[in-house]
C-alpha cells in the first residue's frame, strides 16, 4: 500500500482477477486519465483511449489469471496496464499507416511490452468471439454458472428447467464451444 | 461427461486436496487429459472474460484533460454518470447483511439526460444457500438479467421477505419498464424507518423528474443529505 493507493499491489492483482468493482474503479481513476494523455500524444481522442484502456484491462486480467503477470512494488499493475495501452494503441496506429508508409514508433516514457505477453489474450479473445456465436440460452447458462457462480439448481429454477436438464445443457454448450474452438485452431 | 465433471470440479476448486492430488498425478501421466484440462481452463476464462467485458461497459475514464504533458492525477472531475452513493454510503444505507456486488449501470441504457445522473440499482447478490427466501432471489436473478417483467411477476407473489425490500426492488424493476406511476407508489410505501428509505427517496426524485414534476423533485431532494454522490449535479439540473 502507498500513500496514494488504498490497495497493495497484491490486492490490486487479486482484485482484478476477482473482478472486484472497487479495484476496477480504482484502476479507471488512477490509470485511466494517464492512458487518455498518452494516447492523446499520439493523435488519439478520448473515445480511442476508452476503447484501448478497456482492452488493456481485459488483457491484464487474462495475464493475471494465466499467471503471466506477477506483482511487485517496482512493476505496478497500473504501469503494466499503461504498457499494454501503449502497445495496443501503437499497434493500431501502425496497422493504419502501414498501407502508405513505413511508420516510426514514437518514443514514450513508458517501456515497451513484449508482444508475446499478449498471446494468451488472443486465444481468449478468439474463444470470446465463439461464445458470442452460441445461442442465447447457452450463453446465459455458461455465464450464470462459470461467471456468476450460480448453482445448477438455481439456474434450472430461474430458467424453468429440471436441474438434470440444466446440467446437461451446460455440458452440451461447453462441448459445442470446444468443438468450435478446435475448428478454429 | 464423467471426465468433464471431474475436470470442471478440479478447475473450480471443488475437489478435496486428496482428490486434486490424485487428479494431478493422473494428468502428469496423461497428455490428452492435460490438453483437455487446458482447453476447459481457457473456455472458463473466456466466459469470465466475457463477463468482465460486459461489466466494464459501465466504467468510464473520468476527469482527464488531454492537453498537458504533466503527470495525470486521479480525480473525480466531471463524471459522465454520477453515482447514487459512494460505495461506502451504499454499504451503510443499505443496512442489509447482504453486500451489493454487481456492476453499476446508468439507470436506463438508452435514456435521457436525467438517466445519466442516476445509477441503476445493481440488485442484490443471489445467495445460493438461501432457501428461505428462494423466490425473492430467484426473481433477483431475472432482474439482474434484465428480465424485469418476469422479476416483477415473481416478486408479486413473493412472501417471507421484508415488505420494504420487496417494494423497493419492485420499484426498481418498474423504473426499468418506465412504469413511473407504479414505481412511485411502491417507493412511497417504504416507511422512513426502513434502511432503504434514503435510497427510495433518491429514486423517487428520479421518478418525479421523469414525470416532469420538478418542484416536487426539488423539495424532496432538499430533504436528502447533500453528501450523496451526485447530489449537486441533480440539484444543478433542477435549477
Amino acid at each position: 500500500m502507498t500513500l496514494d493507493s488504498p490497495f497493495t499491489e497484491e490486492q490490486l492483482m487479486s482484485g482484478l482477477a476477482e473482478q472486484n468493482p472497487r479495484v476496477i474503479d480504482y484502476l479507471y481513476k488512477k490509470a485511466g486519465p494517464m492512458a487518455v494523455k498518452m494516447i492523446a500524444r499520439y493523435g488519439g481522442n478520448h473515445a480511442d483511449a476508452e476503447d484501448i484502456f478497456q482492452e488493456s484491462i481485459l488483457a491484464a486480467y487474462v495475464n493475471i489469471k494465466k499467471g503471466k503477470y506477477q506483482p511487485s512494488e517496482q512493476a505496478k499493475l497500473t504501469t503494466y496496464i499503461l504498457q499494454i495501452c501503449k502497445f495496443k494503441w501503437l499497434d493500431q496506429l501502425k496497422s493504419a499507416y502501414r498501407k502508405n508508409t513505413e511508420y516510426q514508433v514514437p518514443d514514450t516514457d513508458i517501456e515497451d511490452l513484449d508482444p508475446e505477453e499478449l498471446e494468451q489474450e488472443a486465444r481468449i479473445q478468439q474463444l470470446y468471439k465463439l461464445i458470442e456465436q452460441l445461442g442465447e440460452q447457452c450463453k446465459s447458462i455458461l455465464q450464470l454458472f462459470y461467471w456468476k457462480k450460480f448453482s445448477v439448481e438455481k439456474i434450472a429454477e430461474s430458467m424453468g428447467l429440471e436441474p438434470a436438464s440444466a446440467k446437461n445443457q451446460k455440458y452440451r454448450c461447453m462441448k459445442r464451444l470446444k468443438e468450435m474452438a478446435e475448428r478454429h485452431t | 461427461m464423467e471426465t468433464f465433471d471431474k475436470i470442471e470440479r478440479y478447475l473450480l476448486g471443488q475437489l478435496t486436496p486428496e482428490e486434486a492430488g490424485l487428479f494431478e498425478k493422473e494428468m502428469e501421466a496423461d497428455a490428452a487429459l492435460r490438453a483437455e484440462v487446458d482447453a476447459m481452463r481457457d473456455m472458463i476464462l473466456s466466459i469470465e472474460y466475457a463477463g468482465l467485458k460486459s461489466k466494464l461497459q459501465a466504467y468510464k475514464i473520468e476527469g482527464a484533460t488531454a492537453t498537458s504533458g504533466t503527470e495525470a492525477q486521479p480525480q473525480q472531475g466531471e463524471a459522465k454518470r454520477i453515482g447514487l452513493f459512494s460505495r461506502r454510503i451504499i454499504a451503510i444505507a443499505a443496512g442489509l447483511a447482504l453486500l451489493i456486488t454487481a456492476g453499476i449501470f446508468a439507470l436506463r441504457q438508452d435514456g435521457n439526460d436525467i438517466d445519466k445522473l442516476f445509477y441503476a440499482d445493481p440488485g442484490l447478490p443471489t445467495v445460493m444457500s438461501e432457501t428461505k427466501q428462494y423466490e425473492f432471489y430467484d426473481a433477483m436473478v431475472d432482474y439482474k438479467m434484465g428480465k424485469y417483467e418476469l422479476a416483477l411477476e415473481k416478486w408479486g407473489r413473493t412472501a417471507g421477505i421484508g415488505a420494504d425490500t420487496l417494494a423497493y426492488y419492485r420499484a426498481m424493476a418498474m423504473i426499468q419498464l418506465e412504469d413511473f406511476a407504479g414505481a412511485e407508489e411502491k417507493l412511497r410505501s417504504i416507511p422512513d424507518s426502513s434502511s432503504l428509505a434514503m435510497k427510495a427517496d433518491w429514486y423517487l426524485v428520479y421518478v418525479l423528474l421523469q414525470s416532469d414534476r420538478r418542484e416536487e423533485a426539488k423539495t424532496l431532494l432538499k430533504q436528502l443529505p447533500d453528501t450523496l454522490h451526485g447530489y449537486d449535479k441533480v440539484l444543478k439540473k433542477l435549477r
